[in-house]
């Protein structure tokens, strides 16, 4: 990731990070990454794209955002809310110019992702949501046992792999660069701030009951009007934290309302399936997005 | 060519399968196309089977997508064993599904090709599965597109299509079971109807019903065999002995083949191979290579590319 370029931009007097990369003038995509800033035990951020990263920028420009409350974008101001997190990358993609573009969301970025094109599908082309238990339905579900027993001190190094291990089918994919890359994001003063944030049970609950309330509205609007971006959620065969019968469910709301929806399953794969089967995730992606662009000129 | 816009629902503008070719196999003259040039060569096996007067496949089912292949890609077409102008079988044994699986083989050593991306609709899926798994040699990578014949799971074919309302073979009964079997009835041409007129008014084909229907080796060879085959392919499946990189590619909408059934098949699959792929496209049928062309062309080429020489 060292060819890329850190960019940061003010969202409303709030940091907002990027990593760009180069190949301007190539159709955009911006990626939303994972984890609860100051609460998954392992830093969500640009980072965790891994290799991707460099599939996705063979012809496209990409863009990895810092989600609010994580790495070097800035803190949330007040309770952590959802709502502020959708609102920090909207304003995110106006402040850094970002022409019309895919949109790649993963986990609890898939949902920001969902939010942000049921709110605004004029910034949109495309729309991926990979291996999102935030966005699935839970369905009379059980308790997910994988992260139960976080190592402490959370977030050292130990830890985070302790983490990105559990969630992932191999472990192989989990190297020095992710590792250093998350504790230097675990070291960030955001990071630190969401940390405390969470740590409070009441602003814990603001949040969590901003992801319910607005994952529930999102229900509602694939209901009732739609989404009104093509729309591809991505499973992983082997990923504990969400089953793919749960993100089918997810296609299947997405898919009433939404004619250009598709719904794929990555094999040999947990959480991570753009870093453990980087190249068979993006062939998908991709074909997605061409496809759509195919449709859409024809 | 025509570009018709319905309740903007877009109907690509349709391309003639040009410069039909004709080889024998086995002494069966078998028509194909072969168009495009590129390291990789992509392989089109179509559905249906010998014998059928209600609606007769062939080679121009793929004619949405043989030209976007072929910009980046060899691509063949082919009529498979008694359909389209490909001759009927020589003798009564050959009306099985291993003389059609054969025959395939056969056209691919005739044409001297080795490696290919094999894509198989329907029962052609099935075809496409036996050749994967009884000659990897031929074999780089297979597409299984709504393969009903070849999955796991009840078939809801005879659901949705037993004793079509209008007398075969006529354009009303053609129309009825292809709108029946896509999710909107516009996807269904004229054009295409034409193409499987002309298929049903060809002696060779007709030649193929005879014996089928009339002399009833459907009821009596066919679909015996094909059940065999079937307990035989499904349990070779579930053992591992496929070994090729599989995408499963399937209309969401399909309620001939219901989606859950190739949710299935990937999970058999999936098992064993590493690169595996399930594909579910929203508003399409039995047909999403039809239905939604753009799409389904720009998985195939990706699929095709990532496996690249």
């Amino acid at each position: 990731m060292k060819q890329f370029d850190r960019e940061s931009f003010n969202v409303n007097g709030t940091a907002a990070s990027a990593l760009f990369s180069g190949n301007s003038g190539r159709p955009v995509v911006l990626l939303l990454h994972s984890a609860v800033p100051g609460a998954s035990p392992y830093c969500g951020g640009a980072h965790i794209w891994g290799p991707s990263i460099s599939l996705f920028a063979s012809d496209r420009q990409v863009v990895a955002l810092d989600c609010l409350g994580c790495g070097d974008s800035g803190p949330f101001h007040g309770a952590p809310t959802l709502d502020a997190m959708v609102t920090h990358a909207v304003g995110f993609i106006r402040a850094a110019g970002l022409p019309k573009l895919h949109l790649v969301g993963h986990d609890l970025g898939g949902l920001v992702a969902l939010l942000l094109a049921a709110e605004h599908p004029e910034m949109l082309d495309s729309l991926s949501v990979a291996c999102s238990p935030w966005a699935a339905p839970a369905g009379d579900g059980v308790d997910n046992l994988t992260l139960l027993q976080t190592p402490e001190p959370r977030w050292s190094r130990a830890s985070q792999q302790w983490a990105y291990e559990r969630m992932s089918y191999s472990h192989l994919h989990v190297d020095d660069e992710l590792l250093d890359l998350s504790c230097t994001a675990a070291a960030s003063a955001t990071h630190e701030r969401s940390v405390k944030a969470m740590a409070s049970d009441g602003d814990r609950n603001t949040f969590m009951a901003s992801v319910v309330k607005n994952k529930f509205r999102f229900f509602k609007i694939a209901r009732e009007n739609g989404i009104n971006v093509p729309v591809q959620v991505i499973a992983a065969q082997q990923d504990p934290m969400v089953n793919p019968a749960n993100l089918l469910w997810l296609f299947r709301m997405l898919a009433q309302r939404q004619a250009a929806s598709q719904f794929h399953i990555i094999n040999r794969s947990g959480s991570f399936p753009f870093r453990e089967q980087a190249p068979e995730f993006v062939c998908v992606a991709k074909a997605f997005q061409d496809g759509v662009a195919a449709t859409t000129s024809s | 060519m025509r570009n018709v816009r319905l309740e903007g629902f877009q109907v690509p503008p349709l391309q003639d399968l040009a410069d039909p070719r004709q080889v024998d196999v086995a002494g069966v003259s078998t028509r194909y196309y072969d168009m495009g040039s590129g390291s990789e060569t992509v392989v089109f096996v179509c559905g249906g089977n010998f014998g059928s007067t209600e609606s007769a496949t062939s080679a121009y089912s793929w004619n949405l997508n043989a030209g976007a292949l072929a910009q980046t890609n060899r691509v063949i077409l082919f009529d498979k064993l008694g359909q389209g102008y490909t001759h009927a079988p020589l003798r009564d044994e050959d009306y099985t599904m291993g003389a059609v699986v054969r025959h395939i083989c056969g056209l691919l050593d005739v044409l001297g090709l080795k490696s290919v991306h094999l894509v198989g609709h329907s029962r052609g899926g099935f075809a496409a599965t036996r050749v994967a798994l009884e000659r990897p040699d031929l074999i780089k990578t297979l597409t299984i597109v709504s393969s009903g014949t070849l999955s796991p799971g009840v078939g809801t074919n005879e659901v949705v299509l037993a004793a079509p309302p209008y007398p075969s073979p006529s354009r009303e009964a053609a129309r009825w079971v292809y709108e029946n079997c896509c999710f909107k009835p516009q996807s269904v041409t004229e054009e295409w109807i034409d193409a499987v007129m002309d298929v049903l008014r060809q002696p060779s084909y007709l030649e193929g019903v005879d014996k089928l229907i009339r002399q009833q080796l459907g009821l009596r060879l066919f679909q015996p065999d094909l059940e065999r085959m079937k307990r035989e392919t499904l349990s070779w499946l579930g053992e591992g002995r496929l070994q090729r990189p599989t995408q499963i590619i399937w209309g969401f909408n399909d309620r001939t083949a219901v989606h859950e059934r190739g949710l299935q098949l990937f999970n058999m699959l999936s098992a064993h191979e590493r690169r595996v792929t399930f594909n579910l496209l929203n508003e399409a049928g039995h047909y999403p290579f039809r239905e939604r062309p753009e799409r389904f062309n720009a998985l195939l080429s990706a699929f095709v590319a990532q496996y690249k020489s």
